[in-house]
């Protein structure tokens, strides 16, 4: 895919363990280690109650882990003053799953995208609105979508506003939590391309949340399967997507229905 | 045999800012024991031919043409009363998300009870909830007494969509439409309800009609699939030869695209 | 179980300091009152020596922190003070007059309830056509009306065109015998000691006051429910049950199962706050509740009688909500029961 770097993103045994009231105790995350390269995504597959989005809200600071250590460019957050602490937020960004929820129905796209600059009081009126445009047109669509309302626009243009949004302020890690996953097949594709090119061109590391192995596929340079809090498998994405090892990533693996009848399993021109 | 037809069916609908003709003048037939999925993306019709072909009303004001005939029933012309006494016992409902079907705060033994009491065909709960046992079994659950005694929140995305199943199934329905019955569910458990449904096929001769974006469900689990786009019908036919032979573009592209998100390609 | 316990535990101790602030602001709010209740009492005339006299002996002229401590001792004794005025003890005249104006006020929710569900239920089902439009008309034509010109019209109608109904006379008419006390309300108690003419007597009596005060919250009754109920009936649930082939009533009992919360929730909230907000009805209808006499209160500065009120209820608010929460909690086994099958 793209040239991969250093590592940005480091978790060393992390855990996460819940308390809701009345019921016992859960370890969402329970003992995860793995990296993110500048320029590498990283595919964490998994179903509900896998963990997987647990891992994507600890890396985002949306939750503080319990024992182990997350690091970011080699520092770990325990350590981190508060200046550095906001500049990892600002460096870690997410896209949601559903791009209509995520978007404010009533303020237009221009100060969708703009938030997170006005937020962190980055850049004037008119630099704002230039890099707003040029985010823009980065994601594929037109400047002139700035004046519009997210109801008037299509699912697939929805989450690349989503996206837009995410890396306006120049993150250097996108946490994509089920990025296509309430988008139609087609847009999925078109969708996935945009994530590739971005990051080739702004060499971006990418955590993908998802249990569409499609999606993984098309982006992913390693997967990750998380069962139960754990890891089970790690490795290079056609390694794990074509040869998983561990009984669980066979079964989810496999479960993934051929595109194509069993019939005509032998037929090479289904291309 | 064809135990559903659908005949140049045209559907508008009106909207504060103007009509829509949402499907325009599709015809195909559905026959005994057989699952076809029918195939479309968003905007596709796909949801207005379900719910035209299920006599189920949409929350907006909508007009239809032609003909669709279950079993003999005209289920664009039919009367209330009509529908209500199909609905259950000749055509079953599979909705994609199984938590929005159930209902919340009551027993699931309940919720079994109240539509076999609305079809006559109990007369006492201990009768329904023998029923409604044995048709848990039948969709795969291995504890149905428990499942029966409490509620939806309890389950699990695969279980509770297998209630809904046995809730639409426990009359024994001839026809079945299931509207994206996997798409909200997790991977490892998507295949085990399509077993489910494939199962019933089997065991009671039910037509199923599958709605869905996935081809990897109509090339697994369908005899034969419709592909819909912006209203009309573009291709129909045999899983196998459509998709060794598709000759719409569209559906060429549709098929592209998952070869190469998938398999050993 | 032990999840059982240790809820209702944390609702109770919620429970005793929320008493505490509440009589502690109902004694702060009153001592803050500007004008001087011992020159109200004294009358016009009073010279100040006099006006001094009678501060020293309502205890005006010591310090707040010893009122305080003297008002929060007789609460613990069950003494709400005395009526500055009619120099009766407050409670009492606060337990003689709530039971009238509770009967209001359950009789009027019910009747609430009955129009704000029925018209609710009309708008939600038949969305957007003939039948939503007429009952929203009506919603807010009963919306816009204050509660006394309801009750106005009610008696114009009711009582002075077309005679059915007794006038605004209080509870009961001149020669009618009141029963025993038991619970303070007439038209229960009269059902205990058997004496049906005034039973009956209370019975017309209540009609139009229970009927206004009914109209007035049954619209915004109304508006609760018909979201609440629009949303239930638009949900995919209302779908499969149709689906399945249950019946539009068995689909209509279903959105109100589901929509019973909210509905319950702003019920409760009303009932709370028409503890003193039914001064109007009584006032309109001569009933002798405590509302109307709070106010009463208010106007005259009767300060000890001002706090015994708002002790009295603020108390009765706070246990509706800890009953609500108890309720919505036994009613919903999302929030009783977790998780089970996986």
């Amino acid at each position: 895919m793209s040239s991969i770097g250093d590592v940005v993103i480091e978790f060393e045994h992390v855990v996460k363990t819940f308390h809701p009231s009345g019921a016992p105790a859960v370890r969402a995350v329970d003992d995860i280690s793995f990296q993110i390269r500048a320029g590498e995504t990283v595919g964490l597959i998994g179903e509900s109650g896998s963990g997987k989005s647990t891992t994507g809200r600890l890396l985002l600071g949306l939750e503080r882990h319990d024992s182990g250590v997350i690091r970011y460019r080699g520092r770990s957050v325990d350590e981190m003053d508060v200046a550095e602490r906001r500049r990892m937020r600002t460096d870690v960004q997410v896209v949601f799953q559903e791009p209509y929820e995520s978007l404010n129905p009533r303020l237009r796209i221009g100060d969708i995208v703009a938030e997170p600059l006005v937020v962190r009081g980055l850049g004037d009126r008119t630099e704002r609105r230039k890099r707003v445009a040029e985010r823009l047109e980065r994601v594929g669509l037109a400047a002139s979508v700035m004046s519009r309302f997210p109801g008037e626009l299509s699912g697939g243009q929805q989450q690349r506003v989503g996206i837009a949004r995410a890396i306006v302020a120049d993150p250097r890690v996108l946490v994509l939590d089920e990025p296509t996953a309430s988008l139609d097949r087609t847009i999925r594709a078109q969708v996935a391309d945009v994530l590739t090119q971005l990051q080739t061109e702004l060499g971006l590391g990418y955590l993908l949340i998802t249990h569409d192995m499609g999606t993984v596929r098309r982006v992913a340079d390693r997967a990750l399967v998380m069962l139960a809090g754990r890891i089970v498998e790690d490795g290079p994405v056609e390694q794990v997507m074509n040869n998983p090892q561990a009984d669980y990533s066979r079964l989810l693996i496999g479960s993934e229905l051929k595109p194509y009848p069993p019939a005509l399993e032998n037929r090479g021109d289904l291309r | 045999m064809s135990l559903l037809t659908v005949e140049n069916l045209s559907i508008d609908y009106h909207t504060r800012d103007g009509d829509l003709r949402v499907v325009d003048d599709i015809s195909f037939h559905v026959n005994e024991a057989e699952i076809v999925g029918l195939v479309g993306e968003s905007g596709s019709g796909k949801s207005a031919v379900i719910h035209a072909v299920a006599g189920l009303p949409r929350n907006v004001i909508a007009t239809s043409h032609g003909r669709v005939t279950i079993d003999g029933s005209d289920m664009l012309t039919a009367g209330h009363r009509e529908l209500r006494a199909l609905h259950g016992s000749r055509i079953g409902f599979v909705g994609q998300n199984p938590f929005g079907s159930l209902h919340p705060t009551l027993k699931i033994s309940t919720q079994f009870h109240n539509v076999l009491k609305a079809h006559g065909k109990t007369s006492s709960r201990r009768e329904s909830f023998e029923l409604a046992t044995e048709t848990l079994k039948l969709v795969g659950i291995r504890e149905p007494e428990r499942v029966l005694r409490g509620y939806a929140n309890q389950l699990s995305g695969g279980m509770a969509q297998r209630v809904v199943i046995g809730i639409a199934a426990v009359l024994k329905p001839r026809f079945f439409i299931a509207d994206e019955p996997t798409t909200a569910l997790d991977p490892t458990v998507q295949i085990q309800i399509l077993e489910v449904l494939r199962g019933l096929r089997e065991s009671l001769g039910m037509s199923i009609l599958i709605v869905t974006h996935d081809l990897g469900v109509v090339a697994n689990y369908c005899d034969r699939m419709l592909v819909m786009r912006s209203g009309s019908l573009l291709e129909q036919g045999a899983v196998r030869d459509l998709f060794s032979d598709a000759t719409h573009p569209y559906t060429r592209e549709l098929l592209d695209v998952d070869a190469h998100e998938g398999g050993q390609l | 179980m032990k999840r059982w316990g240790g809820f209702l535990l944390r609702r109770l101790l919620l429970v005793v300091v929320s008493l505490w602030a509440l009589v502690t602001i109902a004694f702060l709010l009153v001592s803050l009152l500007p004008s001087d209740p011992a020159r109200a009492v004294a009358g016009e005339y009073a010279t100040d020596e006099q006006i001094a006299a009678i501060s020293a002996e309502l205890g005006l002229d010591q310090p707040l922190w010893a009122r305080y401590g003297q008002f929060l001792g007789e609460l613990l004794t069950g003494s709400l003070g005395t009526d500055i005025y009619t120099g009766d003890p407050v409670a009492a005249e606060i337990t003689d007059r709530l039971p009238s104006t509770l009967e209001l006020i359950i009789l009027g929710l019910a009747v609430a309830t009955i129009v704000g569900l029925a018209l609710g239920a009309v708008s939600a089902y038949y969305h957007r056509k003939w039948q939503d439009i007429f009952s929203g008309g009506v919603v807010a034509v009963l919306q816009s009306l204050p509660d006394f010109v309801i009750a106005v019209v009610c008696l114009y109608v009711f009582f002075h065109v077309l005679g059915w109904l007794p006038g605004p006379e209080g509870q009961l008419s001149i020669t009618a015998v009141r029963p025993p006390t038991v619970t303070g309300m007439i038209i229960v108690d009269s059902l205990f000691a058997g004496q049906w003419d005034t039973f009956w007597d209370a019975v017309r009596h209540a009609v139009l006051p229970c009927l206004a005060l009914g109209l007035a919250l049954g619209a915004l009754f109304a508006r609760v429910s018909r979201v609440a109920l629009r949303e239930a009936l638009e949900s995919e649930q209302t779908r499969f049950a149709r689906a399945c082939g249950l019946s539009e009533g068995s689909v209509l009992r279903y959105a109100l199962l589901t929509a019973r919360t909210p509905i319950l929730t702003y019920g409760a909230i009303m009932f709370a706050s028409m503890v003193g907000g039914t001064a109007i009805i009584e006032t309109v209808f001569n009933w002798n509740g405590v509302s109307q006499w709070s106010v009463q209160a208010m106007l005259t500065n009767n300060f000890p009688a001002i706090q015994g009120f708002i002790v009295v209820a603020g108390t009765i608010t706070l246990f509706v909500y800890v009953f609500l929460d108890v309720l919505t909690g036994v009613l919903d086994p999302r929030i009783r029961l977790a998780r089970v099958g996986r």
